[in-house]
């Protein structure tokens, strides 16, 4: 139950901070997207990537035009705006740390794995820290690389 | 299955190679197009009028000068000096918290966020090419853009060098097993090497009988640098014997 609320007080905090409460859940459960289908680099460059505001509207021009997200997006599209997304996971400069998705997806790693249950999220939330000690533990379990120099360089 | 892939795509492929490089003195021309492009490729900064004065500059690559006759009889000599990646390296078992090893390639290793700034290794490196940050770097506007998001910027209180180019070895591993082929001779280019226009240096697994670097090993022209302190370099120089 305290966890839940926690979960609803961290939901709610990061929620407010995006400018548009773009939902996961609605386009992944009910619009049958896939996450690639955004986060296009996910399966085969370094990050995954945001979509541009175009992506967004190849839909949107015509699909559920009314609603009040869309409406704040068709905002953005019209002042010829990209959406100033805040990212929610990344590591810090200090961390020194160089991640690539592509092996990781080619490692048929999940995105869940490290980015919790995004489909049934609403607005994504940081549902998995990040640690040194979560990574490692992964590569252990995994037979992968635990050389320092895998990520820090 | 996600283990085995894994394994794959962090390079594991079942030889490991062994880095290290030839460069070949009678093919350099001291030009410093090497010295050059190390410095953009690893977002390493110049230290400014004042700092180079007090000896504060940081040159992961530097042309080493060598003089021979009396002038106007005079010929010159150049040796490109980068961290030698010895393998009995003076500077890994000063380090007080393992910031710097070998890893299993063979290259020496620094982790940035585990240096605490000692400067232990860089007393201890007979080739001084240890550099430490005394000040955060910074670059004047709008040289930050050229920055390469493949190299962390290293801090203040840290030390850094030449690592062999370790995120492109990384990045070639990574573009092999996309490709789902081995990693082949050549595919790892260093900085220095790529740009070299005389082709005096080489790279590559010296464990591989058919790389470049293992034949320029075996020409019977190969030595190293104060070979006498037993350090074990990588790195090798080419010269005809006299
Ligand atoms: S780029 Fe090549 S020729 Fe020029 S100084 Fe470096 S090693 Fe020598
Ligand atoms: S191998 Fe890379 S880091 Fe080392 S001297 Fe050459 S360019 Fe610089």
């Amino acid at each position: 139950m305290l966890s839940a609320l926690l979960l609803l007080v961290v939901q709610t905090a990061s929620a407010a901070e995006q400018p548009i409460g773009f939902s996961h859940t609605a386009h992944i459960e009910k619009a049958s997207m896939q996450c690639t289908d955004c986060h296009e680099g996910a399966t085969s460059r370094d990050s995954a990537g945001l979509p541009s505001i175009r992506k967004c509207m190849l839909c949107h021009q015509f699909i559920a035009t009314d609603l009040p997200e869309v409406v704040r997006l068709s905002k953005y599209w019209e002042r010829k705006h990209e959406v100033p997304w805040e990212r929610i996971y990344g590591f810090a400069k200090t961390a020194a740390v160089q991640f690539r998705h592509a092996p990781h997806a080619r490692a048929e790693i999940a995105c869940s794995q490290c980015h919790g249950d995004v489909a049934s999220m609403t607005v994504a939330v940081e549902a998995v820290t990040h640690t040194m000690g979560s990574c490692i533990q992964c590569h252990r379990d995994n037979s992968a690389t635990d050389d320092c120099l895998a990520c820090h360089f | 299955m996600a283990k085995e892939a894994t394994q794959q795509a962090e390079g594991g492929t079942e030889r490991t190679p062994q880095w290290a490089m030839a460069i070949d003195l009678d093919r350099c021309t001291g030009c410093e197009a090497c010295v050059l492009a190390c410095a953009s490729e690893n977002n390493v900064p110049t230290a400014g009028e004042d700092q180079a004065a007090m000896g504060r500059t940081k040159h992961w690559i530097r042309i080493d000068r060598y003089y021979e006759g009396e002038f106007p009889d005079i010929k010159v000599k150049y040796r490109p000096v980068m961290c030698q990646q010895c393998d009995e390296a003076p500077c890994e078992p000063v380090c007080p918290v393992n910031a710097t090893y070998q890893n299993a390639e063979g290259l020496n290793v620094q982790i940035y966020n585990r240096c605490i700034g000692t400067r232990y290794c860089a007393n201890n490196c007979p080739y001084t090419v240890r550099f430490f940050n005394w000040f955060a770097p910074e670059w004047a506007e709008p040289l930050n853009l050229q920055l390469n998001p493949d190299v962390s910027i290293r801090p203040a209180g840290v030390m850094e060098k030449c690592t062999f180019c370790a995120h492109k070895i990384k990045r070639a591993k990574l573009d092999a097993d996309a490709e789902g082929r081995e990693l082949a001779d050549g595919d790892v280019q260093p900085a220095c090497v790529q740009s070299c226009p005389a082709e005096a240096m080489v790279f590559g697994d010296m464990t591989d009988p058919d790389s470049k670097v293992a034949r320029q090993l075996g020409s019977g022209r190969s030595g190293q640098l104060l070979e006498s302190l037993g350090t074990k370099p990588r790195v090798f120089y080419l010269e005809k014997a006299d």
